[in-house]
């Protein structure tokens, strides 16, 4: 005889309340499951995403040592070097110091097109219409879309305080195109003690998860220039350079040369692969992903306890009943199959809606985390794995009572009170 | 009339497999909530805890912390020698040092960099620590040549820290000639000469000066005065203050982390409980009938379920505790986030925080155990005497 398979959804819903809590809890525990899973792949897709034809000169001393401004003709002398950025950490917050963000000062001549891969321009100033907007921000002229790329290199081109921010940035605090802010240095403070204007020209949007939407690009010649005329204080010299090897050549080959060219100072250099820079910054979390990898494995465990209760539960509370169903002719087979049946049923409904909340809620918990991971985001190998995690903890909460109800004699059971 | 106590531990015995589960996803949540927080409290106890009101720090105008700062020589100069309110030893020298910082990369034992803050110090910064901060092996460094000394918590992570190894700071080798030990962040510091620092780094700027100060002095006076003082504008407050300051964006990951961890796990333990005690509820209904049939009050059939479900919930705390404890006292470290620098610390289990975890598991049990409670003491005596 086939399989009643029927009565698995019947015996759920007969025990609505213990089903539905023990859906519920699986619910949670999948969701916090692939939170955490999230978090640490969130964490290290900047390094499995990092460009491979990019390596990063930084200071072999310390992150906030600064390397000349004459090294930059220098690198780009080398062979295989095609094009050569600054990056400049600004350390500046809008408003109050809680308002934290990435602020670097680039290139901007090359930098929208060494980073064509990973920044697209949403919307930029549109500089024709410029002297129509008058002083009324809703009129600021606006491109959108296919245009607006080549739109948001001239405007960095015409403005020095031209500024270009993530749409993540732009959300939080509002900011729209033609926008000025004033961004207060913590490093590099001005002499009257005022905040640092940038004006809005620009609004970005990460294009691989290696880039993040809230960070603030703007021009470094605007801060050195200020530097140089001693309108504000804060160390002269360029923080890292960003270096795009061309087609074909070896990155390691250029590393190498690069780091045997300053060997002797003044600073010596530490050249490395993008993705080894930005497995650095991982790495400063310490052991954290390894605590969350093990709490994601408690949850697990703790839930794979409550959900073999409720199963122990339901296949003693069915006793009588399976003997009648064995009595009918029904075969062992089949009564075990329903008791697995409504096992994974269950852990599949909760787990399964336990892994919808996790990528329905992603880009609210992105917000919520800001500044900590702004390229929180649930990977698609995160939901096949908790689903198999789910399948799986319906397996062994539904095998022990599976062959429990196959091995049950009919007289025996049926003498059981139902 | 009250039930018996021992008639609620029995029913627990009796149904043992089914509390331990129940008692274990419990036990996660505060083995997870007190894991976090006791990270968290060990990271924090480096700092504010061990800050001195009577010692001073002057950074420059708008730095936050030692990192963004700089203070150019003159400046040091005039702050030290003319501040009244600096204090002086014996022999008339001010209690003051002026110091370099710098998060510089270091190798770790296990791999990969990490940055280890750098300081360069006068002779005056080691009697300004007090007796907290001490040798434990080798010597101080010699002023004037290029030696270092390593905080004993750093040296037990990190490569080439060592009595007797070389150090490579850009391109001057220092010695390491000894270890250094204390409560302190000082402990996860390296120390040298602030002027072979300077030089072997080509950084000629001091990030601050640290001074004790006369314990009468009014912080918030001082560094409104000092904010727009015509020669040397500063920032100034409290080594406490100072330090309380630098744990607030790590401080608060941790915090954020524990809190959102718990809440959910919380939920999932709660609905495991709740489900544990229905089916205690269930299994028991004729047991209940006869209960209230005779005699026993409605109030008392539903504080006697409450109280298992609590007991479930202290049980799971205290297995959650035990989980936790094999990390108390282990050693490990961190990014500051406000400085960008490792810090190495060891997770502490404070007794609060003890406290807070079984009060937090009784909180568990009796959330879980509310309805089921309810249940029971509603069932009509005569219905549920008819049930087998």
């Amino acid at each position: 005889m086939a399989t009643p398979w029927l009565l698995v959804a019947r015996h759920l819903r007969a025990h609505w309340l213990r089903s539905g809590l023990t859906m519920l809890a699986l619910t949670v525990a999948m969701f916090l499951f692939c939170f955490l899973i999230s978090l640490v792949t969130s964490l290290s897709s900047a390094v499995t995403a990092a460009a491979t034809d990019r390596v990063i000169v930084q200071s072999a001393v310390s992150l906030f040592v600064a390397l000349p401004k004459d090294y930059q003709p220098k690198i780009e002398a080398i062979p295989g070097v095609e094009q050569v950025t600054k990056f400049q950490w600004f350390g500046g917050y809008y408003q109050k110091p809680e308002n934290f963000m990435g602020q670097f000062g680039v290139d901007h001549e090359v930098f929208l097109d060494m980073y064509r891969n990973e920044i697209g321009i949403t919307e930029a100033l549109a500089l024709d219409g410029a002297t129509a907007s008058g002083d009324d921000v809703n009129l600021t002229p606006v491109v959108r879309g296919a245009g607006a790329g080549a739109a948001a290199v001239a405007a960095m081109a015409a403005d020095r305080r031209a500024a270009i921010v993530g749409e993540g940035l732009a959300r939080d605090f509002k900011w729209k195109v033609g926008d000025t802010l004033p961004i207060t240095g913590t490093i590099f403070a001005k002499r009257d003690g005022s905040a640092w204007d940038f004006n809005v020209v620009g609004i970005y949007r990460p294009l691989k998860s290696s880039m993040d939407d809230r960070t603030m690009f703007f021009r470094y010649d605007y801060l050195d220039e200020t530097l140089a005329a001693d309108g504000a204080t804060g160390p002269k010299g360029v923080g890292v350079y960003c270096v795009n090897v061309a087609p074909g050549h070896d990155p390691e080959a250029v590393i190498a040369g690069i780091d045997a060219l300053f060997s002797n100072g003044p600073q010596a250099t530490l050249t490395t692969t993008e993705a080894a820079f930005q497995a650095g910054f991982v790495s400063m979390m310490g052991n954290l992903p390894f605590f969350v990898g093990t709490i994601g494995g408690a949850v697990v465990f703790a839930v794979v306890f409550s959900v073999i209760n409720t199963m122990l539960m339901s296949g003693r509370q069915r006793m009588h009943e399976t003997g009648i169903l064995k009595a009918l002719g029904f075969r062992n087979g089949a009564l075990a199959r329903l008791m697995l049946g409504e096992s994974l049923l269950l852990s599949l409904l909760g787990g399964g809606l336990g892994v919808l909340l996790a990528v329905v809620l992603a880009t609210p918990l992105r917000y919520l985390l800001g500044a900590f991971l702004p390229n929180y985001f649930v990977a698609a190998s995160t939901v096949w794995l908790a689903l198999g995690v789910t399948l799986f903890i319906g397996l062994v909460a539904g095998i022990t009572p599976a062959i429990v109800a196959a091995r049950l004699r009919p007289t025996a059971a049926l003498r059981s009170e139902g | 009339m009250a039930l018996p106590l021992a008639y609620t531990v029995r029913n627990i015995a009796v149904r043992r497999a089914s509390a331990l589960f129940t008692a274990l996803g419990i036990a996660m949540t505060v083995a997870v909530f007190a894991g976090v927080l006791s990270l968290r409290a060990g990271f924090e106890n480096v700092y504010m805890p061990r800050g001195n009101q009577d010692v001073a720090i002057y950074l420059r105008p708008g730095a936050t912390s030692e990192g963004e700062s700089g203070i150019q020589r003159e400046q040091a100069d005039i702050l030290v020698k003319e501040r009244p309110e600096i204090l002086r030893d014996d022999e008339g020298r001010p209690l003051a040092a002026a110091e370099t910082f710098l998060a510089v990369f270091l190798d770790k034992l296990d791999g990969g960099k990490t940055n280890v803050p750098l300081r360069g110090v006068q002779p005056m910064s080691i009697p300004l620590r007090g007796d907290q901060l001490h040798i434990t092996s080798g010597r101080w460094m010699e002023f004037g040549s290029d030696e270092v000394v390593v905080g004993q918590r750093l040296a037990a992570r990190m490569q080439h820290c060592q009595v007797g190894e070389t150090l490579v700071l850009n391109l001057t080798p220092f010695l390491v000639v000894g270890l250094m030990d204390s409560p302190t962040a000082e402990s996860g510091e390296i120390w040298g000469d602030v002027e072979r620092m300077m030089e072997a780094l080509e950084r000629p700027v001091f990030q601050r000066v640290i001074a004790r100060v006369r314990p009468d002095t009014d912080f918030a006076a001082l560094a409104e005065e000092m904010k727009h003082d015509a020669r040397v504008p500063v920032a100034v407050s409290s080594e406490r203050a100072y330090l309380g300051k630098q744990t607030t964006a790590t401080g608060g990951m941790l915090q954020f982390l524990a809190l959102f961890l718990t809440a959910v796990m919380g939920v999932a333990a709660v609905l495991g409980s709740m489900n544990t005690m229905l089916a205690s509820v269930a299994a028991r209904t004729h047991e209940v009938g006869v209960l209230l049939a005779i005699g026993y009050s409605r109030a008392s059939v539903f504080t006697a379920f409450l109280i298992e479900s609590a007991l479930i919930g202290l049980l799971g705390g205290a297995l959650g505790l035990l989980i936790a404890l094999p990390f108390d006292g282990l050693q490990t470290g961190l990014t500051n986030f406000n400085t960008f620098t490792d810090v190495s610390f060891a997770f502490t289990l404070t007794p609060a925080l003890a406290l807070q975890s079984f009060v937090l598991a009784f909180g568990l049990g009796l959330l879980g155990g509310a309805l089921p409670a309810f249940r029971a003491s509603r069932l009509r005596p005569v219905e549920a005497l008819r049930e087998l």
